[in-house]
């Protein structure tokens, strides 16, 4: 039920998550970010949730993993296109604090110094 | 008023006065502290002792007090012995020439005897007494078949009772003499102790017999002086028992002072009576009780002198300096004297104990310091030195064997340091692959180029790893720091709790009374414990009548005069329908919390992945914890037990509720390197101002239900394990009373399918509320979510309801007259 679409700009990772992201997809979408992660040169992460309309606590975990994984390298993760139920758990699980939101991937693609 | 009067008095009085009387003061102190060394250090007391005891003899012809002494001296003062034994003789050879070689016989059958006993025995202080009964036997025996040359019965009989009675008396004196001998004296005197004292000083007494003057008997005056003494330090029954004991010993030594045991006796008892009026009132049941017992038993013919013998022996104790009496009365167990003594004691032993704490407390500060200032120095490394050290590596594996080494380092140093610090910076921030210009120029500059950016990247990887393992290390170092920083200024809470000392509250209990007595209610007696704000202490004892007037008028008084909830905590009737009771008044929480919490696993489970957890914190914080674990299942339970049973101990320890979860989160962070997390949502009421703190940890909002009101409560932060650098951000609110404080975990507040807004639904639920109930909320609320997905239990679903009330009394203040509100002395 999750959909998960990936592909690599220069040192971006962009990833695309469609449909409902829980503990019985959390598993996989970690081992395959940690495999790009690995085998590209990666050094930040773009989330698109726009079309992710649930999320758990597994989900906020494999993010907040992630998001420490990228702060090793020394690199950024940015979120665009949130739905309203996400959001709402990223709001309260204070990621924000951590993770910066950008309006669409374009604009958080430009801030990371990709030109799409 | 008092001070006033002082102020008046002082300069009139003069320095003069003063200087005078601290001269006299000086030179009594150098004087008693002179006698002191002579008497108790250079051991003449035993010389005293030893002289008097030597002339001492019972039923006319009896000596059982000089070998004792001898043999309990040679245990206690070895050293002193000797002069004992001279003392004792010379004591002897006063009273008759016989009477000295008598003991110089039982001495040397004690040699004798104890070097026997030294081979049977190496216990010399059981032993003894054994020894000296048959030394005596055998000498007593030897010195009658001396003399006479035959045995009657009546020598054998008298062999006996005198060999007996040193037996007796040794244990007595091995008791007695170490009171003067040890130089650091217990804390007090047992009963016995006191009477094997009496033994020793009656002995001593008896002694002095034959001294005379004009019909006066020294040993009756001294006699009487020390019932007088005794009776006004110890009171009637300490009095009555010296009384006895003297009296009977001087009435063995001299069958004639019989009657003196019954005289000492009444007089200690008046004496003690009376000692309410200080020295003037047991002098005075001294001197009726001789009086009578004279009056009764010897008709008016000794009546005169024994008059004066008393007025002598009252003379010298009003000559007796106080301090004297004082220092006496610290060990015996009764007096004031040996009360402040305890509590001096005890004040001490706790001063020591506190600053034991408060050392510990300063060890795990500079623990914690050391720790800190380690990780900064480590953090202050400069990056020129970190760059020359990094290149040096490179240049090892590629230069030092280039032909062109000298070219690059020693002719174009500055250039070719440059360059490869550039490469390898660009390198780092991952911008030398995009950036041609410098690649180019390197690869014109260096002959190796493509060798020497592989080294720079490979040892940059290293670099990179070694960065990580030395953060965490740092990380590590400073969790340890930290957390021995929390030890250490609990340690100082607590030593400083301890010390607060227990304040005197007299002027309170003053008013209290007063106040009390105003309202016509009689009370015995007061004491107040603690008017600490919260956590007051008071202790009566009234009359007890049966109406309970301590829990509807007392206490509702002292709420009134305390401004506070005041409370009967326990209370203790007198059996006797006329008696007093004693009833204990504490303060009581301003507010009250009753709860209620449902909860529910996954699917209808037995593990839920919540944990949670409702407990009182000292007395006046109450705190209420849900913490959800990541996912379901036993892992997820795992995790949030593990959270919640964390918090409880710290929050138990009394660490702050902040720093509290920051430790945890180094805790659980460090522990694993999962993605495994739990969210932790705190709140802790205070229950004295109704207050509330919420520290919200990746949770779900709470909500807080004011009549119909409901408002939501929310704050964004990281859940706990994951992440390091870690701030709580603490929202606080004032409840009120009658609020319902409501917390969910998130499988309630996402539970309800098909809806949009989770807070409009949960807000709506909530005021359609028709209870009040804290349990029946909780379970309402988990019923309806539970509705929403026709049955199903699709996550670890917690509920835990606070509701918060005026912790209201039975009974309603009673307002009490202004003028005895002691507000001021209290705050």
């Amino acid at each position: 039920s999750l959909g998960i679409d990936m592909n690599v700009k220069e040192s971006v990772l962009c990833i695309r998550l469609t449909g409902e992201l829980d503990h019985h997809t959390a598993e996989t979408l970690k081992q395959k970010v940690t495999q790009s992660l690995e085998k590209d040169d990666i050094r930040h992460i773009v989330l698109n949730l726009e079309d992710l309309s649930f999320m758990d606590s597994s989900g906020l975990g494999v993010i907040l993993g992630r998001y420490k994984q990228i702060k090793q390298i020394g690199g950024e993760m940015v979120v665009c296109a949130i739905s309203p139920a996400v959001k709402r758990l990223f709001d309260m699980s204070g990621l924000f604090k951590i993770i910066r939101f950008e309006q669409s991937e374009q604009q958080a693609l430009l801030t990371l110094g990709v030109a799409s | 008023m008092e001070k006033a009067e002082r102020r008046v008095n002082g300069p009139m009085a003069g320095q003069a006065l003063e200087k005078l009387q601290s001269f006299f003061n000086r030179g009594t102190k150098l004087v008693t502290h002179h006698l002191h060394s002579l008497f108790f250090y250079k051991g003449f007391i035993y010389v005293v002792i030893g002289f008097l005891l030597g002339r001492a003899f019972i039923l006319s012809e009896v000596l059982p007090f000089a070998l004792p002494f001898f043999g309990a001296m040679l245990l206690i003062r070895r050293d002193k012995a000797f002069y004992a034994v001279l003392a004792v003789l010379a004591g002897a050879l006063t009273i008759s020439p016989k009477h000295s070689l008598l003991i110089l016989a039982a001495l040397l059958a004690f040699f004798v005897f104890s070097k026997v006993a030294a081979f049977i025995t190496d216990d010399r202080v059981k032993a003894l007494p054994i020894v000296v009964f048959f030394s005596m036997a055998a000498a007593r025996a030897g010195f009658v078949y001396a003399q006479n040359g035959v045995f009657t019965t009546y020598d054998y009989v008298m062999a006996i009772v005198e060999a007996g009675l040193s037996f007796i008396l040794t244990l007595i004196f091995l008791q007695s003499l170490p009171i003067f001998t040890v130089k650091k004296v217990k804390q007090s005197l047992k009963i016995e102790e006191i009477i094997c004292f009496m033994i020793l000083i009656a002995s001593v007494l008896t002694g002095l017999a034959g001294l005379s003057y004009q019909g006066m008997q020294a040993e009756h005056i001294l006699a009487r002086y020390v019932v007088l003494s005794f009776s006004f330090i110890g009171g009637a029954s300490i009095g009555c028992t010296v009384g006895v004991v003297t009296g009977l010993i001087l009435g063995l030594a001299n069958i004639g002072n019989l009657y003196q045991m019954s005289l000492l006796a009444f007089s200690g008892l008046l004496g003690g009576l009376l000692k309410e009026g200080k020295k003037a009132g047991a002098a005075i049941g001294l001197i009726v009780g001789s009086l009578l017992i004279s009056l009764y038993g010897e008709g008016s013919a000794g009546l005169m002198t024994t008059l004066y013998e008393s007025l002598i022996a009252v003379c010298l104790f009003l000559l007796t300096p106080q301090s004297i009496t004082r220092k006496v009365a610290r060990y015996i167990p009764g007096t004031v004297e040996h009360l402040q003594e305890q509590q001096q004691y005890a004040r001490k032993i706790r001063d020591v104990t506190a600053q034991k704490v408060d050392q510990f407390s300063n060890v795990f500060h500079a623990l914690s310091e050391s720790f800190a200032t380690f990780y900064q120095a480590s953090d202050e490394q400069t990056d020129d030195s970190e760059v020359d050290l990094f290149l040096s590596k490179i240049t090892e594996h590629s230069c030092q064997t280039c032909y062109k080494k000298n070219r690059c380092w020693v002719q174009n140093f500055d250039k070719t340091y440059d360059l490869m610090k550039q490469v390898m910076l660009e390198t780092e921030e991952k911008e030398y692959a995009s950036n041609r210009r410098l690649k180019k120029e390197f690869q014109q500059y260096c002959s190796k180029s493509k060798q020497v950016e592989e080294l720079i990247e490979d040892e940059l990887a290293h670099h990179h790893a070694h960065l990580t393992l030395k953060k965490k290390v740092q990380d590590s170092r400073r969790l340890v720091a930290e957390q021995l920083l929390g030890v250490s200024e609990v340690m100082a809470d607590f030593s400083r709790e301890i010390k607060r000392e227990r304040e005197q509250h007299f002027l309170q209990e003053e008013q209290i009374i007063e106040a009390l007595q105003h309202f016509g209610i009689e009370i015995q007696h007061v004491e107040i414990y603690s008017l600490e704000q919260g956590n007051i202490d008071i202790e009566m004892t009234i009359p007890f009548s049966g109406h309970g007037e301590s829990e509807k008028i007392i206490a509702p008084m002292l709420s009134d005069i305390l401004e506070e909830q005041i409370l009967v905590k326990a209370e203790q009737h007198s059996p006797h329908p006329n008696g007093y009771s004693h009833v204990a008044f504490g303060s009581t929480k301003s507010y009250r919390v009753s709860t209620g919490a449902a909860h529910a696993a996954k699917g209808g489970g037995l593990v839920s992945g919540d944990s949670y957890s409702m407990m009182e914190l000292g007395a006046r914080k109450y705190a209420a914890a849900i913490s959800d674990g990541m996912g379901n299942g036993a892992r997820a339970h795992f995790e949030s037990n593990e959270t919640i049973k964390l918090l409880e101990k710290i929050l138990e320890s009394g660490i702050d509720e902040k720093i509290a979860i920051k430790t945890i989160n180094s805790i659980l962070s460090l522990r694993t390197t999962d993605e495994i997390y739990s969210t932790l949502d705190l709140s802790i009421i205070d229950l004295q101002d109704a207050s509330c703190k919420f520290l919200k940890v990746g949770s779900t909002p709470s909500f807080i239900k004011r009549g119909d009101q409901v408002m939501k409560v929310q704050a964004s932060n990281l859940p706990i394990g994951i992440i390091n650098e870690f701030d709580v951000e603490v929202v606080s609110e004032q409840l009120k009373a009658g609020d319902l404080l409501i917390m969910m975990s998130d499988g309630i507040f996402e539970g309800p399918k098909h809806v949009e807004n989770h807070d409009l639904w949960m807000k709506r639920k909530m005021k359609g509320l028709k209870t009040n109930d804290p349990q029946e909320i909780a379970d309402l609320l988990m019923e309806e979510v539970i509705r929403t997905r026709s049955g199903q239990i699709e996550d670890d679903m917690t509920v835990v309801v606070v509701r918060i009330d005026h912790n209201t009394p039975k009974w309603a203040s009673i307002p009490v007259p202004a003028i005895f509100q002691n507000k001021q002395e209290i705050s």
